[in-house]
């Protein structure tokens, strides 16, 4: 690896990759590109995975590329369902307005949409989803015949196969950073199909494998249980991705893009990983022979996290230790506690709106893409529009003006400790 | 032309009772290359498979169905420089990467395409048509309509499973392993499906078999798909080939079995009226060889499922 990166310091093109975020909404969406996200991924209404997501209208989609388009940042929608015969109809309609839209490329994995996006809306990207589980570089060969822009390695790629395909194909390759994985093979799991009838490969997935089971041996007529009472059940649960402390051997490889998972995630969730991953790439890029990460990137990053988290295969193959026995309840330690919309430099007042329940006391946190995260106890609460003092900011996306000991800006977020 | 009736054998004796018992065409592969086989055959056994097939006037596939890494690519262009020396009848495969050594070696059999859960639309198996293929095998998980439909449009064979387990699930993670280091136990734990290991759903009271190989860990449904008496529409539609898959079953089963189908087939073939009427005695004794703890259905061909 170090050789590389010597080769790429002597040319001078240590490539900075693009941070690609998760918007579940317009809302996440802006968020996505104010904290640092080179471009965001969406959903649209129809053809994406992860259906009970809010997801795109092309109205909305349209809005997303004005509000990104001065930024830079490109937008993706994923169109990265295996349809059935009874989904194909449509899709030229939907792929012309998507590229009406001004969007910059699709997501995708079947063939059919491939084919028809190539005939009909030839100004969109075409980026092979990890629904194909790409894993070799003569697959990934086969694809850029084809004339695919982007590829999206499986999720059991290691650091070495990346770069092994790296040097094998001319192609631009974009891998997962960071958020929750699939245990199996991406496309190749039909467990919700046949457990509730729900179609994984169609957006209906009720991951069942995050599920208790009990494993046995059938003996002739016999069940033999292969644990003992006092452990914990059967269990496939994988812990969530985390590749931050393997950004510099990312970048050294090449990767074009890194890509954040979770379309179903919160705003602050998209907030904290994007700012986090944001800040290691540009310190390693700036400076790659002094760069150290420093463990107040961790700690930030962790104050998001649902699971425990793991390097997965990117760093190697992953043991039992990666994945999750015996927990159910989600990881938070933090929550949202607000949204600042404003700020007023004269009195030192923020406005905020409110996500979750806080009072005067409270020790809370302020963090944005302006500002160092610094915390303070909360003082007295007033309600916007009456001036009237309150006991706690206790109603959803009630507005509130607090004082605060720095500056802040609108769109910085407020977390409280749990 | 009547459906191509198509097993895996469990070795090569079984294969020439297979054939005696009406099985028209094999799927055998090779540990560590082939997945979702009740059995193994090297390559040497490959090759007296190729004999015994001739003998009988079968056909025999070779299930190269994996999703490869690199580190595999020179063992698979070894392998299937070996296969172009036999007289095999053709590949199945999932990955690009052997259509593209397919190319490469300048192999002449020909390819099925066999994705396992991604083969959904018509368009799909024309597309991989078009890349090589000559015949398509669908997901488990399609309805008789769409199956049907598929059929109409697509311009290569259509397989179709009508018995058996359905494949549905695939991790490169070695789960089973994992459980039993996670419990402190020191022996490893590669498992084949001979061990015959079950996941318990209590909430549904349902089972799911489960197994290791070293390509990762494969789970299968929880019944077994059973259209021995309903297999009309399908004949009708023309369907190329039906598969009887005999994961976790014993090698009598699979016997037992194929020679049912054979009946069944060709008894539709001759006598609409007659196959009708015996459509119930078929299943009946279908059911008398079937392992208790395993409920018969009819897996998704007339089941909805949402998303």
């Amino acid at each position: 690896m170090i050789s590389i990166v010597e080769k790429r310091l002597k040319k001078g093109k240590l490539k900075k990759p693009e941070l690609l975020a998760p918007a579940g909404n317009l809302d996440k969406l802006k968020i996505a590109v104010l904290y640092g996200a080179d471009a965001v991924f969406i959903g649209g209404q129809e053809f994406g995975l992860r259906s009970s997501a809010d997801n795109f209208t092309i109205e909305e989609m349209a809005e997303a590329v004005k509000f990104a388009k001065p930024f830079q940042v490109k937008i993706y929608v994923t169109t990265n369902i295996y349809a059935h015969n009874e989904n194909m109809s449509g899709l030229v309609q939907y792929l012309q307005a998507i590229e009406k839209a001004g969007v910059t490329g699709i997501i995708v994995a079947d063939p059919y949409i491939i084919e028809t996006c190539k005939q009909v809306a030839p100004k969109l990207e075409i980026h092979l989803s990890t629904q194909q589980s790409l894993s070799n570089y003569m697959a990934v060969q086969f694809w850029k015949q084809e004339g695919i822009d982007r590829v999206v390695l499986a999720r059991e790629t290691s650091a070495q196969e990346i770069q092994e395909i790296k040097a094998h194909v001319d192609i631009e390759i974009e891998t997962f950073i960071h958020g929750a994985m699939c245990i199996a093979y991406s496309g190749r799991c039909m467990l919700s199909n046949h457990m509730t009838a729900r179609d994984s490969n169609r957006g209906g997935c009720c991951q069942s494998c995050r599920w208790d089971y009990d494993l046995v041996q059938r003996k002739g007529e016999e069940w033999i249980p292969m644990y003992d009472g006092s452990n914990e059940a059967f269990a496939m649960s994988p812990k969530d991705l985390n590749l931050l402390a393997s950004i510099p051997k990312i970048i050294d490889i090449g990767v074009d893009s890194l890509k954040i998972e979770g379309r179903m995630k919160s705003l602050h969730y998209v907030g904290t990983v994007v700012s986090v991953y944001r800040k290691v790439i540009d310190a390693y890029c700036e400076n790659p022979e002094t760069f150290v990460l420093e463990q107040k990137w961790v700690e930030e990053l962790d104050k998001c996290a649902n699971r425990d988290t793991a390097p997965a295969f990117f760093e190697g193959v992953p043991g039992y230790q990666e994945q999750m026995y015996g927990v159910h309840e989600k990881r938070t330690t933090y929550e949202f506690a607000g949204l600042v919309l404003d700020y007023d430099k004269e009195t030192q007042v923020a406005t905020i709106q409110q996500r979750n329940h806080f009072k005067p006391g409270d020790t809370i946190e302020f963090f944005g893409p302006e500002i160092e995260s610094f915390m303070q106890t909360i003082g007295e609460i007033f309600d916007a529009e009456t001036g009237e003092s309150l006991d706690a900011a206790r109603h959803p996306l009630q507005i509130v003006k607090i004082h605060v000991k720095a500056p802040v800006y609108s769109n910085n977020m407020m977390r409280k400790k749990k | 032309m009547n459906p191509e009736l198509l097993v895996n054998p469990f070795h090569i004796q079984h294969m020439e009772q297979l054939c005696k018992k009406g099985a028209d065409a094999f799927l055998v592969g090779t540990a560590g290359i082939g997945i979702h086989l009740p059995a193994f055959f090297s390559i040497e056994e490959i090759q007296k498979a190729c004999e015994i097939k001739e003998k009988y006037h079968k056909k025999l596939y070779i299930a190269i169905n994996g999703i490869y890494h690199n580190d595999q690519l020179e063992t698979l262009e070894n392998y299937l420089h070996l296969l172009k020396e036999f007289s095999i009848d053709g590949v199945t495969f999932g990955d690009p990467a052997i259509l593209m050594l397919h190319q490469k070696i300048n192999a002449s059999f020909p390819l099925h395409w066999s994705p396992e859960t991604t083969a959904t639309n018509w368009f799909s198996c024309n597309y991989w048509g078009r890349k090589g293929a000559i015949r398509a095998v669908l997901a488990p998980e399609l309805s008789l309509d769409a199956i049907m439909e598929i059929k109409k449009r697509a311009k290569v064979e259509i397989q179709v499973q009508v018995h058996g387990m359905l494949n549905m699930f695939h991790s490169k993670r070695l789960l089973l392993d994992h459980y039993y280091q996670y419990q402190g136990k020191t022996e490893m734990f590669l498992s084949q499906y001979q061990d015959r290991m079950y996941l318990l759903d209590r909430e549904r009271g349902a089972n799911y078999p489960i197994y290791q190989d070293e390509l990762g860990t494969y789970m299968l449904s929880p019944k077994d798909l059973c259209m021995i008496d309903d297999l009309d529409m399908l004949f009708d539609a023309k369907i190329d080939a039906f598969f009887l898959n005999f994961m976790f079953q014993s090698e009598a089963y699979a016997t037992e079995i194929t020679g049912l189908y054979r009946e069944a087939i060709d008894l539709l073939a001759e006598d609409y009226d007659a196959y009708a009427q015996k459509r119930n005695e078929f299943l009946n004794q279908v059911k008398k060889i079937q392992p208790r703890e395993r409920e018969l259905d009819q897996g998704f061909f007339y089941k909805e499922t949402v998303y």
